[in-house]
């Protein structure tokens, strides 16, 4: 009874026989390599892509350098000396633009009422926002509370002033006046 | 390092804002490490450096002036770096004054210097009154020990009085700055205050004689001239005769740059800045004079 084990013998036979045939040769298996290397090499580069991409702190800090940027440009376009002294030529603005919209002095004492909800530190973050808080409305705000020169300084300077003047030392005053 | 006490017992004669805007120069224009230490309790120079929310929020998390002297009337270990506010000078949020930093003052200093005074020794030991009699006085200069190292002034804005609170601070100091208007008021105070502390220089070199403790005297490091009055671009005759008579009596002393009345510094305290941040022809006059007076106090007094 030596029949079935050769049988089994010769099917395995075949079998490896078909498996070698089906392994790569060097040629492809180099090629294989050299394919693998190449994705290898895209996803490394992926990754050092992403880890360059700026973190959030980076972004806050470019996003306060345009807002300063964009309130020195402005301060430069609305002071024509400081523009020539500085080599900054600007278009003068077409007849059909529309002029900035002066808010009235109502309309400073309702966003003033509003901020007087919010803590300092709420309403310096809400005025520094120029998403938020448009110029002329800080500049009618500034203009309520009797700050003179709202339209000559930049727009860290006006907050800083209407901040600390509008909300801060008034509230100092309450501070202190609770202790005597 | 130096440290420098801003002085003078009349009051409304610009030390605060002297003390400050020399600091903020030094910081701002010379790059250098600076600590204001504010020991009037009317909390002038903690308000120009902070608003008072903020100082407010300090007092409540680490305590004042008024901490390391309530320690030492408890008898209780004090450490000094509690009570350091770093860069306290904000514009918008932002740090804008590095390099500065303060020790600020409190109203409850007023009933320290009180406390101070009912805090007797009895003894017929007169090493045990000297002892005591040191102890007093140098209580802020043990407490500014450990900041030493870490800045080229020390700047101490002082009350206008001679009581314990003062005399600490003067304890503390290398030399004192006086500053004054020149009117017949101010100016009359600058002899009976030097001799003042002449005399609390001698007493306290004689308290420490005892106890063998060495205690350096706080000499007269300069008076400086503040609010003249202008006529025009020339100094009003009084104030121009007051100028030369105290420039005579105290040779070498008195400043040569002084500040003039204005309103750039009013505006500028509203705001807790220093007129080098501020914009403005007033605000620019002003800081032209403290940029002038600060590079002659670094020349007077090197750190």
């Amino acid at each position: 009874m030596k029949k079935p084990t050769d049988k089994i013998e010769h099917s395995i036979l075949d079998f490896l026989d078909q498996t070698i045939d089906r392994f790569p040769s060097d040629a492809e298996r180099e090629k294989m390599i050299k394919s693998l290397d190449v994705i290898i090499g895209y996803f490394r580069d992926l990754r050092e892509h992403v880890e360059s991409l700026p973190p959030d702190h980076n972004q806050k800090e470019v996003l306060s350098a345009i807002n300063i940027i964009r309130d020195f440009l402005q301060s430069a376009e609305e002071n024509p000396s400081l523009a020539a002294a500085l080599g900054l030529h600007f278009e003068k603005p077409m007849a059909s633009r529309k002029p900035r919209r002066r808010i009235s002095q109502a309309e400073g004492e309702k966003i003033f009422n509003e901020l007087k909800q919010l803590t300092t530190e709420q309403i310096q973050q809400r005025l520094l926002d120029f998403k938020v808080t448009s110029m002329s409305e800080l500049q009618g705000l500034a203009t309520y509370l009797g700050i003179k020169e709202a339209e000559k300084i930049s727009r860290q300077t006006l907050v800083d002033k209407i901040v600390k003047i509008g909300f801060a030392n008034v509230r100092g005053y309450e501070i202190l006046r609770s202790k005597e | 390092m130096k440290v420098v006490s801003f002085i003078n017992y009349k009051g409304g004669v610009g030390k605060s804002t002297t003390a400050y805007h020399i600091g903020c120069a030094l910081a701002l224009d010379h790059g250098m490490k600076v600590l204001m230490v504010d020991v009037d309790p009317q909390t002038n120079l903690s308000f120009l450096c902070a608003i008072p929310e903020r100082w407010q929020e300090f007092k409540n998390a680490h305590g004042t002036l008024a901490s390391l002297y309530q320690a030492y009337l408890n008898n209780q270990p004090f450490n000094g770096e509690s009570i350091l506010w770093k860069e306290p000078i904000e514009k918008a949020g932002a740090k804008v004054v590095h390099g500065l930093d303060l020790i600020p003052s409190d109203v409850e200093l007023l009933g320290i210097d009180l406390d101070l005074m009912l805090k007797t020794a009895s003894s017929n030991d007169l090493s045990i009154v000297a002892s005591h009699y040191v102890k007093q006085r140098t209580i802020l200069r043990n407490g500014l020990e450990p900041f030493q190292e870490n800045y080229d002034y020390i700047l101490i804005d002082c009350p206008p009085n001679l009581y314990l609170v003062t005399q600490n601070a003067l304890a503390a100091s290398d030399c004192y700055v006086v500053t004054a208007v020149p009117d017949h008021l101010s100016t009359i105070g600058l002899s009976i205050l030097e001799e003042r502390v002449n005399d609390n220089n001698r007493k306290l070199g004689y308290a420490g004689g005892i106890i063998r403790e060495e205690l350096a005297k706080s000499e007269l490091g300069g008076i400086i001239f503040v609010k003249v009055r202008l006529g025009g671009t020339v100094i009003t005759n009084v104030h121009a005769r007051k100028m030369a008579e105290v420039s005579g009596r105290y040779v070498n002393k008195a400043f040569e740059h002084y500040t003039t009345e204005g309103i750039g510094y009013s505006e500028a305290a509203e705001s807790a800045l220093p007129v080098f941040l501020m914009d403005g022809a007033n605000a620019r006059r002003v800081a032209d004079q403290y940029r002038e007076i600060t590079a002659e106090f670094l020349k007077r007094i090197p750190s």
